[in-house]
């Protein structure tokens, strides 16, 4: 039961995100990805196994519409363990 | 003829404006913002920011980045960026070369001029440093001029009777506020008192706490300091303070805050604007006794303002506008954006002294009281240290004025002018601008010998003190800008207009080459594809060669223009929810 409303709710996240695309929006990928201050907006930093300045967490979802930045994405980056 | 520009440089935020046909517009950048936030940083690659960019990764790479360096204006604070060390003004200078070169690119023209503002209460060795990192981003700093006569050019506020005006201006992290008088051509500082940590960001905080304690009323249990939590409550306290400006309610939703057990927490309720109006009236008070300071020195009461001026973007909140108004017992003029006031009176001063339209010539004040350090007879006896005042403070600028003073002790051969500036009849006590010897003095009985000390200050805000022993005209002088930063010598200007632009070319070079490297592929489509290649090892058979061959065909869609890329990715992703 749990289960198909969960999926349920995942179809209706996925006819939305289809149709933001059909509007050239896209969401804008971060995880694992290097931190780039062009379309990331940085919350603060966590010690991590991730290679340093690499985000970690996603904490608000960016989008792009067409080449641009619509919302920027909120992230925490990886830092150092040795510092 | 080129145009001169207006720029407000700010403690958080700085803007460029410009006259066009005789009004002042702020020029806008590449993504049409008309704030630069006033940050500068480093990314990893080495490539220079300037503004929101540098703003954004502040969190992730502090040591990469600054901001509010307009704080240390004036000092030899250094501050290390990438793998050399930067003095405040120069930094100030790379703001100012990206705000010219936003200029630039709005206009499509050289801009080679500038009207820059500062606080009415910078001392003049921050009004030089302003004046060098004008100088170092490539500008002719036309004038240095005080931030609330900015504001008041921008209301355009050139009666032939006086106005008497004061200046509330709340931005994101300083509070100001100025009492001035304009009479007809002239604008003079009469005081100015304020809170540079105070702001915007202190009314987000306070609501921020607000919306935690709400949390934990309503369910019980606290909320754990978490970062993504505080992350989001206070951007939600952000935009919940800018929607109670002019709603009396607004809705804070956050969902998943928290779990209890296997329960997830939300935070959904309504905030009323009185609310959040109670959270910040504490603050609000301060900025009231402020004002009460400001017209004390001032020497005026309520009843004497003929006009009050708000800037800033926290005086959009109702509550000051409405506070101010019952303090002071009238309403505060608006009607031009507050955040872009200022910048839009430099730009008009700028407009001015470039032949624009000349209508208005603007007079400045001296802020502070300039004299130097005497012994003086007293009633309880000669006193060494005291201040003596040669340009009182709000002198009207340019001020030139002298006093004579005389030797204290006999055959005195040496005399020592130490300048200050203050309001303390201790000199000590004071901000110490500098200090130099008149040597070889002819041996003379005490108080026989006399020196003239004369002070010239000019429009830019730089003293001269040149110090004359009357008798044979022996002369020292010195000029103040400061110790520290010194006015540069034409050729250490080059030098650091040469690094400038080093640094603005080397971050060209790097966007060049980040170009060549980037494939035709979408950040989300290589996620797509990291995420196939990982399902590949978990599929079998069909399933495994359907999706190899989707694999496939996208990595040969760069070098085959019969492929479509789009169709690839949807297919591929349709598999991957599906399988």
């Amino acid at each position: 039961m749990l289960n198909s409303d969960r999926q349920g709710i995942e179809l209706i996240r996925r006819n939305f995100l289809d149709l933001l695309k059909q509007h050239q929006i896209v969401p804008i990928s971060v995880l694992e990805q290097k931190f780039d201050p062009e379309c990331m907006y940085a919350l603060g930093q966590q010690t991590s196994d991730a290679p340093p300045n690499t985000v970690i967490q996603e904490v608000v979802r960016g989008y792009r519409y067409r080449d641009r930045v619509l919302r920027e994405a909120q992230v925490i980056v990886s830092t150092d363990k040795t510092r | 003829m080129s145009r001169a520009i207006g720029i407000d440089l700010g403690t958080t935020n700085s803007e460029v404006a410009i006259v066009e046909n005789g009004k002042a517009r702020v020029l806008p950048g590449e993504n049409g913002d008309l704030i630069l936030p006033s940050c500068v940083g480093l990314s990893e690659a080495g490539k220079l920011l300037v503004g929101r960019d540098a703003l954004r990764q502040y969190a992730a790479a502090p040591e990469r980045t600054i901001k509010s360096i307009k704080r240390w204006m004036g000092t030899d604070h250094k501050t290390t960026l990438g793998d050399r060390t930067y003095l405040p003004h120069e930094i100030s200078a790379i703001i100012l070369r990206s705000l010219k070169q936003r200029a630039e690119n709005a206009l499509n023209e050289p801009v080679t001029q500038a009207v820059i503002t500062v606080p009415a209460y910078f001392t003049d060795a921050q009004r030089q440093a302003t004046k060098t990192a004008g100088e170092i981003a490539g500008l002719e700093v036309l004038q240095i001029i005080n931030e609330p006569t900015a504001a008041a050019l921008a209301y355009d506020l050139r009666s032939e009777d006086t106005e008497r005006v004061l200046v509330y201006d709340l931005g994101g992290g300083t509070f100001d506020v100025s009492v001035v008088e304009i009479t007809g051509e002239v604008t003079e500082v009469l005081a100015s008192h304020g809170n540079n940590r105070l702001g915007g960001d202190d009314f987000d905080r306070a609501l921020q706490l607000h919306l935690k304690r709400r949390f934990q009323q309503e369910h019980k249990i606290d909320l754990p300091d978490d970062p993504v939590i505080n992350a989001r409550l206070l951007s939600a306290a952000e935009q919940a303070k800018i929607e109670l400006s002019t709603h009396s309610f607004t809705t804070v939703r956050e969902a998943f805050l928290a779990t209890k057990g296997k329960t997830a927490l939300h935070l959904d309720f309504e905030l009323a604007r009185t609310d959040f109006e109670s959270l910040i009236q504490p603050l609000l008070d301060e900025t009231l006794a402020a004002i009460d300071r400001a017209l004390s020195d001032a020497e005026l009461s309520a009843e004497d303002l003929d006009r009050v001026i708000l800037v800033g973007g926290s005086t959009r909140i109702p509550l000051i506008q409405q506070l101010i108004e019952s303090h002071l017992g009238q309403a505060p003029t608006d009607g031009i954006e507050p955040d872009l006031c200022v910048a839009l009176g430099a730009s008009l001063q700028a407009g001015v002294l470039t032949g624009a339209a000349i209508d208005a010539i603007l007079v400045d004040v001296i802020p502070h009281s300039l004299g130097i350090a005497v012994a003086m007879d007293t009633p309880m006896g000669v006193m060494p240290g005291l201040f003596s005042v040669i340009v009182p403070r709000n002198s009207v600028i340019p001020a030139s004025r002298s006093e004579v003073y005389s030797t204290f002790a006999d055959n005195q051969d040496t005399v020592e002018v130490e300048v200050f500036q203050g309001e303390n009849a201790i000199a000590q006590e004071n901000v110490p601008l500098g200090s130099f010897h008149v040597e070889n003095l002819p041996p003379k009985p005490a108080g026989t010998l006399q020196i003239e000390v004369h002070f010239d200050f000019d429009l830019n805000g730089i003293l001269t003190v040149t110090a004359t022993e009357k008798g044979q005209g022996q002369k020292q002088s010195l000029i103040v800008n400061d110790n520290r930063i010194d006015r540069l010598s034409a050729h250490e200007l080059r030098q650091a207009q040469a690094n400038l632009n080093q640094l603005f070319e080397l971050d060209e070079t790097i966007e060049v080459s980040a170009e060549t490297t980037t494939i035709d592929f979408s950040p989300e489509l290589i996620q797509l594809i990291e995420q196939a290649t990982a399902k590949l090892e978990t599929l079998e058979g069909e399933s495994a060669e359907e999706l190899q061959s989707l694999l496939d065909q996208i990595a040969a869609a760069p070098s085959d223009e019969s492929i479509d890329l789009e169709v690839l990715q949807s297919e591929l992703e349709d598999f991957l929810y599906y399988a």
